[in-house]
């Protein structure tokens, strides 16, 4: 966007760097932060998000309108790709009652991570039919929990219903490679469906 | 995880977080998001409030939205308030990119940093 005669004008330390926000995603506790920090150069950060939401039990003998306001936090991770481009990992808050923040969250987002717990993949169909419902990119991680079952993918797959064309990987978020390897899988399936994309 | 850290007494347990904005919760300068990387630019200034002062102290690197949340402990919407004043102001400048722009020699990069980590 800045042609060489504009470079001049720019302060001499200015540098455009450009970020990539990743969201990880997924039920209560299955992993997300662990996913955020075994990849992040950073000790994951916390920001608060207040948001203010209309109160579910509205009080019908009540004539005004009760708003609530919550809390949510969000730990976000970075991993710096060189000077002019940063990626930036957000996990969403856990709880379903906190879904009507994820369209600020996963506005412009790259791509997401869906982890699932095969002792309870239900909890991360709300994120699965939010990505699809919104044509995000995302992939799946099957987070393996010591002690629990170790199904095979293609079952896992069939389980959570999503289409052949969705990658479904193992993804221990405690194991870095492990994680890598689902950040890779993410990647590579957004490079995918751009590169399809252009050659339209 | 998130979900289980205690509660910390913070600040905001005691003053509405919007205060330090005003009052005003949307920031002037709609196109700003948590991953918007900003940086100061030009000379110092001596008239900034607190807050904003510490931002710009902050920004001297390129850093995005939600680290300043996260550095000055305000919710990331005081952060994304200040940060628009800010470069109203002159005193910020911000870098988007919309995801869609991102080019495959980006996404490639992308892919190998992940794997040298």
């Amino acid at each position: 966007m800045s042609g060489p005669s504009e470079m001049t004008s720019v302060a001499p330390q200015s540098r455009k760097v450009t970020s990539v926000k990743l969201v990880v995603a997924g039920g209560f506790g299955v992993g997300k932060t662990t996913f955020v920090s075994a990849v992040s150069e950073i000790p994951p950060l916390t920001t608060e998000a207040a948001m203010t939401t209309e109160s579910k039990d509205v009080d019908d003998t009540s004539l005004v309108n009760k708003k609530v306001t919550t809390t949510v936090a969000m730990d976000f991770g970075r991993i710096t790709v060189d000077d002019s481009l940063v990626m930036y990992l957000f996990g969403t808050p856990g709880q379903e009652r906190f879904a009507f923040m994820w369209d600020d969250l996963c506005d412009g987002a790259l791509g997401a991570v869906v982890l699932a717990d095969t002792r309870r993949l239900a909890d991360s169909f709300v994120a699965l039919d939010y990505f699809e419902s919104r044509n995000t990119p995302f992939v799946v991680g099957v987070n393996h929990f010591s002690g629990s079952y170790h199904y095979p993918i293609p079952e896992v797959r069939e389980a959570l219903g999503v289409s052949d064309s969705i990658p479904v990987v193992d993804c221990d978020a405690r194991n870095r490679e492990s994680v890598k390897v689902g950040l890779v899988t993410l990647l590579q399936h957004v490079y995918e469906i751009r590169r399809a994309a252009l050659a339209r | 995880m998130t979900e289980e850290l205690p509660p910390r007494a913070t600040a905001q347990d005691f003053v509405r977080p919007f205060v330090i904005t005003g009052g005003r919760t949307r920031a002037a300068d709609s196109s700003l998001k948590m991953e918007t990387m900003v940086q100061t630019v030009g000379k110092p200034r001596d008239d900034l409030g607190f807050e904003k002062a510490r931002i710009v102290d902050c920004s001297y690197e390129p850093i995005s939205v939600a680290e300043i949340a996260a550095e000055l402990n305000v919710p990331l919407g005081v952060a994304m308030v200040l940060v628009g004043d800010l470069c109203d102001d002159g005193c910020l400048e911000t870098t988007y990119s919309d995801p869609v722009e991102i080019e495959l020699s980006a996404l490639t990069r992308m892919i190998d940093r992940v794997r040298a980590l």
